[in-house]
């Protein structure tokens, strides 16, 4: 424990120093701060937290991920290209504590650069609505740290697979277009050619981090049809919203557990 | 095993379908330096990388301090530190940071890790970015983590490719002193010269297979030759070459100006100083000169490549 606590403090530590987190950080708090304001003087004025964070979700759907991903591959993979990794598992220190520890360290600064953004977007928010719905808005951001700590992870794994930078980059492009493009694409083609099922609708919200971060915010901030589309919608009528809630954070935490098991499977065959 | 520090058995690596290690065994004592050499390609850094465990190997046995380094490999890397042929370190770190780091991982006492520090005059360097640093600097930086808490067995790979004259000298006498301290260090080079003064043992690598195994002298004795000058004036010259030539029958003896030199094999060389010595011929000088290690490792190689 001793050895992931002080790894994953190296990464935060590069992590901060990099330009990139800072600019993720203020970026996520300058599109709140956006929404905050364009709500403040257009006619949806008084919808408070609720309306903004469903506004904010779509952003915080696409850049997460993106930024998750890229993030753990590219560390991961610079480092192997370096040789940095060779002197730290020349240390009496064991691959899955290292990756455990890459991805403690980029999910804590990932974390840290969203709660900065929609922390401090927040606190913009309450000069311009009603202080409601904070709680929602909180669960939002917990959703959002889940979701980067799935991206963190499965970027880690790209990493892994790719072993040069290049084509960890490559991987990780690949895969946030899946989610957060093609995902969307194959299940309405699919709903649209067969009658879906219920196990359809449940394997689509779970078999994608993205859909069940979505998924799961709307069933807390405004759960009706509209929003929550066909998947979100049998989740709440067959389970509850309690139940499926449950099963949204659960898929969530397992998007972080998998890849990594996959990950340390695989680098534990490989040469560094 | 508790009179080896390091026992490597039958070990066998390959990369895709090259045979990269061919069932290599050898052991370091305690207190020795053992020199691995070889061509380019010979598989003298996979081997390195094998015993440290960032490679892989398919079948043999590495034992670290009596931990099996595949099965135990955190036990096992404690007993060792690892200089890379071209370290790295992760990020963007300053020197102290990279110490603190190390330390911690080795859980080494800070005030040791400072004394390390101390030892290769890095003191100086610790607020600086390792990225700042010369090359003979983070080459410096790299030797001292890696004998953060001095292990019992050092392994560093090619540890002087890249040093100027005066930070090899350096890099010498910290082996010597560690190998004083009852320490073990096991070093794969190319540069031959260090071989000799260095090490107490050679494998001698070629095509991942060890082709010789022994004490550095008997590396020279075993395939190299000497070469014997003997300056004489005059007359002298004449009696010292038909002499040479008695004793050394087959031998071409040639003479340069008042040299006559005859390259010979160990036991030869000291039977022809013998001869001149018994035979009263008045010389000026005699001078030997060793076979260059370069000479003996290529003689041992040529036939496995």
């Amino acid at each position: 424990m001793r050895e992931i606590g002080l790894l994953a403090q190296q990464e935060l530590r590069e992590a901060a120093r990099s330009r990139w987190l800072p600019a993720f950080g203020f970026g996520l708090a300058f599109v709140v701060w956006l929404a905050a304001s364009a709500q403040a003087t257009g006619p949806a004025f008084g919808g408070g937290f609720n309306r903004t964070t469903a506004g904010l979700l779509n952003v915080v759907l696409v850049v997460v991920p993106a930024f998750g991903m890229m993030l753990g591959a590219l560390r991961w993979a610079g480092e192997r290209e370096r040789g940095a990794l060779a002197l730290v598992l020349a240390q009496p220190v064991g691959r899955t504590e290292l990756l455990l520890a890459t991805v403690l360290g980029c999910w804590l600064g990932v974390g840290l650069a969203i709660a900065f953004g929609l922390g401090l977007g927040g606190a913009l928010l309450v000069l311009f609505v009603p202080l409601g719905s904070v709680r929602e808005y909180v669960f939002f951001l917990l959703v959002a740290g889940a979701l980067a700590g799935a991206s963190v992870s499965l970027g880690v794994l790209f990493g892994v697979l790719g072993g040069g930078r290049l084509r960890a980059f490559g991987i990780a492009l690949f895969a946030w277009l899946l989610f957060t493009v093609a995902y969307d694409l194959f299940f309405v083609a699919l709903f649209a050619a067969a009658e879906p099922s219920g196990r359809l609708f449940v394997l689509a919200a779970l078999g994608n981090p993205v859909e069940a971060a979505r998924v799961l915010t709307v069933l807390f901030v405004q759960p009706d049809l509209e929003v929550l589309g066909p998947i979100g919608a049998y989740l709440r009528d067959r389970l509850g919203v309690g139940a499926a809630a449950a099963l949204l954070s659960s898929a969530l935490v397992l998007w972080v557990v998998l890849p990594l098991a996959v990950a340390s499977a695989l680098f534990r065959q490989q040469d560094v | 095993m508790g009179d080896v520090i390091l026992s490597v058995e039958g070990l066998r690596k390959r990369y895709g379908e090259r045979l990269v290690l061919d069932s290599v065994s050898f052991a370091v004592r305690p207190g020795e330096v053992v020199a691995v050499v070889g061509p380019n390609g010979a598989g003298k850094s996979t081997l390195l990388r094998c015993i440290v465990g960032l490679a892989r190997y398919e079948a043999g046995r590495v034992t670290i301090g009596g931990f099996d380094a595949a099965r135990q490999g955190k036990s096992a890397r404690r007993q060792l530190g690892y200089l890379a042929q071209e370290p790295a370190f992760p990020g963007d770190m300053t020197v102290m940071e990279a110490v603190a780091l190390f330390a911690g991982l080795r859980r080494v006492e800070r005030g040791e890790a400072l004394a390390t520090v101390r030892e290769l005059r890095l003191d100086g360097e610790l607020g600086k970015r390792i990225a700042e640093l010369s090359g003979g600097m983070r080459r410096r930086l790299a030797l001292a983590v890696s004998s953060l808490g001095r292990p019992p067995l050092l392994v560093l790979d090619e540890p002087a490719s890249g040093l100027d004259v005066a930070l090899k000298a350096e890099l010498r006498e910290f082996v010597r002193r560690y190998r004083e301290s009852g320490r073990s260090v096991l070093f794969a080079t190319h540069v031959l010269e260090d071989i000799p003064r260095l090490a107490d043992r050679v494998l001698v690598l070629a095509n991942g297979r060890a082709v010789y195994l022994g004490p550095s002298a008997g590396l020279l004795m075993g395939a190299g030759e000497s070469l014997v000058y003997v300056r004489a004036n005059g007359a002298g010259s004449r009696a010292v070459e038909e002499l040479l030539r008695a004793a050394l029958p087959g031998r071409e003896v040639r003479r340069v100006e008042e040299w006559v030199i005859v390259a010979c094999s160990r036991e030869e060389k000291l039977r022809a100083l013998r001869e001149l010595l018994e035979s009263g011929v008045p010389v000026d000088d005699v001078r030997t000169e060793e076979a260059p290690v370069e000479e003996a490792v290529r003689a041992l190689t040529e036939g496995h490549r």
